[in-house]
């Protein structure tokens, strides 16, 4: 149910795009006001979220700690998963935000029927994820082509590594692949592991469909339907400049990838999506582990009430006198 | 400096479920299976253990039905000794069982060939009959599995003697259940006395009015937990 | 009880591989025997000021609660959504990866897919879509939102009730999503309501009026010390006096008063006033501060703070430089990352400086409290102690990293340290079962009651399992700690498991190996066993 909600969203996305650009001519619609209001969406809602997270303060200093702490000066510090002060704080955040580090350490062992250890099934995880978010990251770059006048610096590197392989005409993009691989294998173990399958939600289907959806367009468009990639430099470039035009030429494959691309920006602010903020935020990760070294501020730290000493020795004054304990009230009985 | 001096801990270890365990070693008064494995050697031996891996996934089918629906997915995904301890122990467990009653000589005592598993149904909030129902699914499970191949006479009495040495595990099985339930109110009644030791022992010899100790030095109780 | 003998042979041999067919939402809660605990008393939640106080079961169909009970706990919510970074972030950002899923000991030990960590987060999620969503308002159902009803409030109530709190989840997340923050907002909303349990609101009740969980009085806490000390006489033949309350003592000691109450955190107790009187320390304990631990801490951050105080208090009273802290889990977690916020700052005290070694713990420089581990680390580490270790021949020891000071502190290796210097035969437990990896024992955060014994007993079986694989690899028969509750329960966990292995602390493993200036010959162990080839020779 779940699931086929998502393939039935995604499809009814590309439905409409392709239905409002073939038969409506709607390509303005599809080619730039939807485009804009997605991007909109997106920078407003994502800085929404983050300002909504950060006016919610940080009331304890609750660093969850992985590792030795530091403590005496010859014992060995664990300063990557347990940091101290704010230098080995990034490092520990590098690790968890461009390494996975949490996802890679989930490691399972594993016995074999001869008792032989061994380790790795669990990278999976890991290894789906950052190929996930490395390759899509690869490909975001790769359309900065169509956004600049001349090509960046960086973009010939990342096509020829990109294109090492030298397959097919035009060469395929090895990227595109991947980012299609392991987007589907994240999709299949929510299908497959039973617990992960329990847990989903149709808002964990849903992405995942689309960028599946998104991969497919892109690939279609480089490797079927070829796409006059002038006249969509011409249109991102109009967007970018705030003179938007619509070429001719574009075949409607494009605006339903861009379409699903919108739905992307649009949806990401309302969704799990925001974990790509909310990592950095993480009080159990950016904290450095110093709480007895440096006294944590609660903003809203309020006063309580309390049971006194002098309350307390009221109640149990004979007893202490009687067992030897000093007091601070001696001759004193029942408080009075 | 502050190294774990035994990191490889793995290094000798086996699966072996519920080996050695306290419940009751000579207390079990079961049937003794044969000292030779109930099937061992036989024709029905050699057959059965074709067809061991069937037998085994269906027996631990049989077994996950007892746990609350839901509840046993996560037992019988495949995980390591530690990482999954109840699954791995319940499905070597039943492995070692099966193996036990086709080995020859018979290697091991039933309690404790079925300790690992039974320790664990004793606390999953089951009724007996649902802790234990898993021995007697066996021979629903191996006659299943024989098929047309059981109306053979001699597998026939060979396989009066298997299902015999099943009812002993079965016998078994109950002795042990019984045992950790009565564990945990021990345990229970445990917790509770060394609760109130330290107190009782202070009771007979302080005055809780004045709170001045009564009795001389060395007058202790000697209620002294029994270790 | 008679519907457990029911089962039909018919509903035995129905087979289901999966997970329940309907969703989670649609799988009403269940209460089972010997897994939830006894609800809170109303003369304890009125003894704490405490909302809705009355006496109630969470077996009853009725809870009592107040009229507009929905309204309390979503304003609750809202009001936390603001205050806690944590709390709004954790309800947000879950992508359900489900790396946390086979990391919780008590879904390990019992299978209920609700103790998943992310599922037991999501009864809580659903709660926070419907209400504080956009999508949720509009989506409803379809959104996993749904509405907070009497059932869903009792399924929440259930499940907060099976976490630890242990962090064990926290470490796995690659967002730092820590299951027992979201707990601890929960049991805050369940408090507004009059819901605690009464294992944690009976000592929380103890601790406010007469400073200890236990209720222990104050003459009853000095003559529980003479008896540690006649013991100790026993055993060394040397007689210890310490002092209460003493103003101008340089150092107060704290520890949990479970240490002073049950086998066998009494004999850790021993090991503490051994070790002091051995190096002669200048040192008191509190009558009013006799307790290190919090189980308020379970209850609110407003009910933790409010027992917490009481240290500060106490030391400013008497005038102490510094506190020392005994082996205490959850104490530790309270003093390390919430003392000093909550009732700090402590400037009327010094940078903790060791009297017998120098040695300045500037990590405590701000709090000024020392963890005994780290002290008594930093005594061996400086040739302070004569030990013996031999004493400790008879004992194979494995070691259990007890979660707060593992998670929420990162003392791995200064209890290590000691115990390597006070006994020979040392064996670890398998590498993703110890350290920031450790298993919990299955009954903390106030979970350590008998009605729940069961559910204590599912939840301790990866615990024990690790231990039943040491013992057969390496014939370990104790298993030392740093945490009063794990000492208590973990003794009825292996009675369970693995009898053969028995429990201590971390000092009383010290006091036996502590050779003590004019001591006689040790031929018993501070439990008063005779130590084996050092039987009295009579």
């Amino acid at each position: 149910m779940r699931i086929l909600f998502s393939f039935i969203a995604v499809l009814a996305l590309v439905l409409i795009a392709y239905a409002g650009v073939k038969t409506a001519n709607l390509q303005f619609l599809f080619g730039v006001v939807v485009p804009y209001a997605a991007i909109a969406l997106f920078i407003c809602g994502f800085i929404y979220r983050v300002v909504k997270w950060g006016s919610s303060p940080v009331p304890f200093c609750i660093p969850t700690t992985r590792g030795q702490q530091k403590s005496l000066p010859w014992i060995a510090q664990n300063k990557l998963g347990n940091p101290s002060n704010t230098m080995e704080v990034i490092g520990r955040m590098f690790l968890e935000v461009f390494l996975f580090r949490s996802l890679f350490l989930n490691t399972k062992t594993e016995m074999t029927s001869s008792n032989r250890v061994v380790y790795g099934s669990e990278k999976f995880l890991w290894l789906a994820s950052i190929t996930f978010h490395y390759t899509f990251l690869i490909v975001l770059l790769r359309h900065t082509e169509f956004f600049v006048p001349t090509a960046p610096f960086f973009l010939d590197i990342i096509k020829s590594v990109d294109g090492f392989f030298e397959i097919g005409l035009p060469r395929l993009f090895l990227t595109g692949a991947v980012l299609l691989a392991s987007t589907a294998y994240l999709f299949a173990r929510r299908l497959y592991i039973p617990q992960v399958r329990y847990i989903s939600l149709a808002a964990d289907y849903f992405p995942l469909v689309l960028i599946i959806g998104i991969a497919i367009t892109g690939m279609l468009m480089r490797y079927v339907y070829l796409t006059d990639l002038v006249s969509v430099k011409v249109l991102a470039l109009g967007l970018l400049s705030f003179k938007p035009v619509i070429p001719e030429g574009i075949g409607p494959i494009f605006y339903v990838h861009l379409f699903l691309v919108s739905v992307l920006l649009a949806y990401f602010p309302l969704s799990k999506l925001m974990h790509m903020g909310g990592v950095f935020l993480s009080p159990t990760l950016n904290m450095a582990n110093d709480s007895r070294m440096t006294r944590h501020i609660n903003p809203w730290n309020y006063p309580v009430h309390v049971h006194t000493y002098e309350e307390y020795e009221d109640d149990f004054r004979e007893k202490m006198i009687g067992a030897g304990i000093p007091v601070e009230k001696e001759g004193v009985v029942n408080g009075k | 400096m502050a190294r774990p001096t035994n990191t490889n801990a793995f290094s000798d270890s086996a699966v072996v479920p519920g080996n050695g365990n306290n419940c009751g070693q000579s207390a079990c008064h079961a049937p003794e299976a044969q000292k030779e494995g109930a099937a061992a050697g036989t024709a029905l031996g050699r057959i059965l253990r074709d067809k061991k891996k069937a037998i085994l996934t269906k027996w631990l089918d049989a077994i996950m039905v007892s746990f609350p629906s839901g509840n046993s997915t996560h037992f019988r995904i495949k995980g390591d000794q530690f990482t999954n301890p109840t699954g791995s122990t319940i499905s070597s467990g039943l492995e070692a069982i099966f193996e036990g009653l086709l080995s020859s000589p018979f290697k091991a005592k039933n309690e404790e060939l079925l300790d690992g598993i039974v320790r664990i149904m004793a606390v999953q909030d089951l009724a007996p009959s649902q802790s234990l129902s898993f021995v007697f699914s066996l021979k629903r499970i191996i006659r299943e599995e024989l098929g047309a191949e059981q109306a053979d006479r001699q597998l026939s009495q060979q396989l009066t003697d298997l299902e015999s040495a099943i009812d002993g595990l079965t016998l078994s099985a109950f002795d042990i259940f019984m045992k950790c339930r009565e564990r945990i109110y021990e345990i229970k009644a445990n917790e509770a006395r060394r609760a109130n030791f330290r107190l009782l022992q202070m009771a007979d010899r302080i005055d809780s009015v004045n709170g001045r100790r009564t009795a001389p030095k060395g007058n202790k109780l000697t209620i002294k937990e029994e270790r | 009880m008679a519907s457990k003998f029911s089962a039909t042979p018919e509903e035995l041999s129905k087979i289901d591989h999966n997970p329940p067919k309907k969703g989670w939402m649609d799988t009403p809660v269940e209460f089972k025997e010997h897994t939830f605990c006894w609800g809170a008393k109303g003369k304890n939640l009125a003894a704490l000021e405490l909302p809705n106080a009355r006496d109630w079961s969470p077996a009853d169909e009725d809870w009592k609660l107040p009229e507009n009970w929905q309204k309390i706990f979503l304003d609750g919510m809202k009001e936390r959504l603001g205050k806690y970074r944590s709390f709004r972030l954790f309800m947000d950002i879950c992508v359900r990866c489900g790396a946390c899923a086979d990391k919780c000991h008590f879904f390990i030990g019992g299978g209920d897919p609700k103790n998943m960590p992310v599922l037991r987060a999501e009864l809580l999620r659903s709660i926070y879509r419907r209400y504080f969503t956009v999508s949720g308002r509009m989506f409803g159902r379809a959104a996993r939102a749904r509405d907070l009803t009497i059932d869903v409030l009792k399924e929440l109530w259930y499940y907060y009730y099976q976490c630890t709190e242990c962090r064990r989840c926290s470490v796995f997340c690659p967002y730092g999503i820590d299951q027992a923050e979201i707990t601890i907002i929960g049991r805050e909303l369940f408090n507004l309501l009059g819901l605690n349990i009464e294992w944690i609101a009976g000592p929380v009740a103890n601790c406010y009026r007469v400073g200890n969980h236990v209720g222990l009085e104050p003459h009853t806490i000095t003559s529980s010390v003479e008896f540690f000390c006649d013991d100790i006489e026993d055993v060394t033949g040397i007689r210890i006096n310490p002092t209460f309350n003493r103003k101008g003592a340089e150092i107060l000691f704290v520890a949990p008063s479970g240490d002073l109450f049950a086998d066998p955190g009494t004999y850790t107790a021993m090991g503490y006033l051994m070790l002091f009187h051995e190096l002669g320390l200048d040192y008191t304990w509190s009558t009013y501060a006799s307790e290190g631990g919090n189980f308020g801490f379970f209850t609110s951050n407003e009910m933790g703070k409010r027992l917490n105080a009481k240290i500060y208090a106490e030391a400013k009273r008497l005038g102490v430089k510094w506190i020392l802290g005994g082996e205490c889990g959850h104490m530790w977690r309270v003093l390390h990352q919430y003392m000093d916020t909550w009732n700090g700052p402590a400037d009327f005290m010094e940078v903790p400086v060791s009297p017998i070694t120098g040695t300045r713990f500037e990590n405590a420089k701000s709090t000024k409290m020392v963890h005994i581990a780290e002290f008594t680390a930093d005594l061996i580490k400086h040739g302070k102690l004569k030990l013996d270790p031999s004493r400790n021949n008879h004992l194979n020891v494995t070691w259990h990293d007890s979660c707060n000071p593992s998670r929420a502190m990162g003392l791995l290796d200064e209890p290590r340290y000691v115990l390597k210097s006070v006994c020979n035969n040392f064996y670890e437990m398998p590498e993703n079962t110890i350290r920031e990896k450790t298993f919990c024992c299955g009954s903390g955060t106030g979970l350590n009651a008998s009605e729940n014994i069961e559910l204590r007993m599912r939840g301790g079986f990866p615990r024990a399992n690790a231990v039943k694989h040491v013992r057969d690899a390496h014939g370990v028969n104790m298993m030392s700690c740093i945490c009063a509750i794990d000492r208590a329960t973990l003794k009825a966990l292996m009675e369970y498991w693995v009898p053969d292995v028995e429990i201590s602390g971390l000092h009383e493993l010290v006091g036996n190996a502590l050779i003590m200036k004019g001591e006689k010959e040790r031929t018993l162990d501070l439990r008063l066993v005779p130590l084996p080839g050092k039987a009295a020779k009579e």
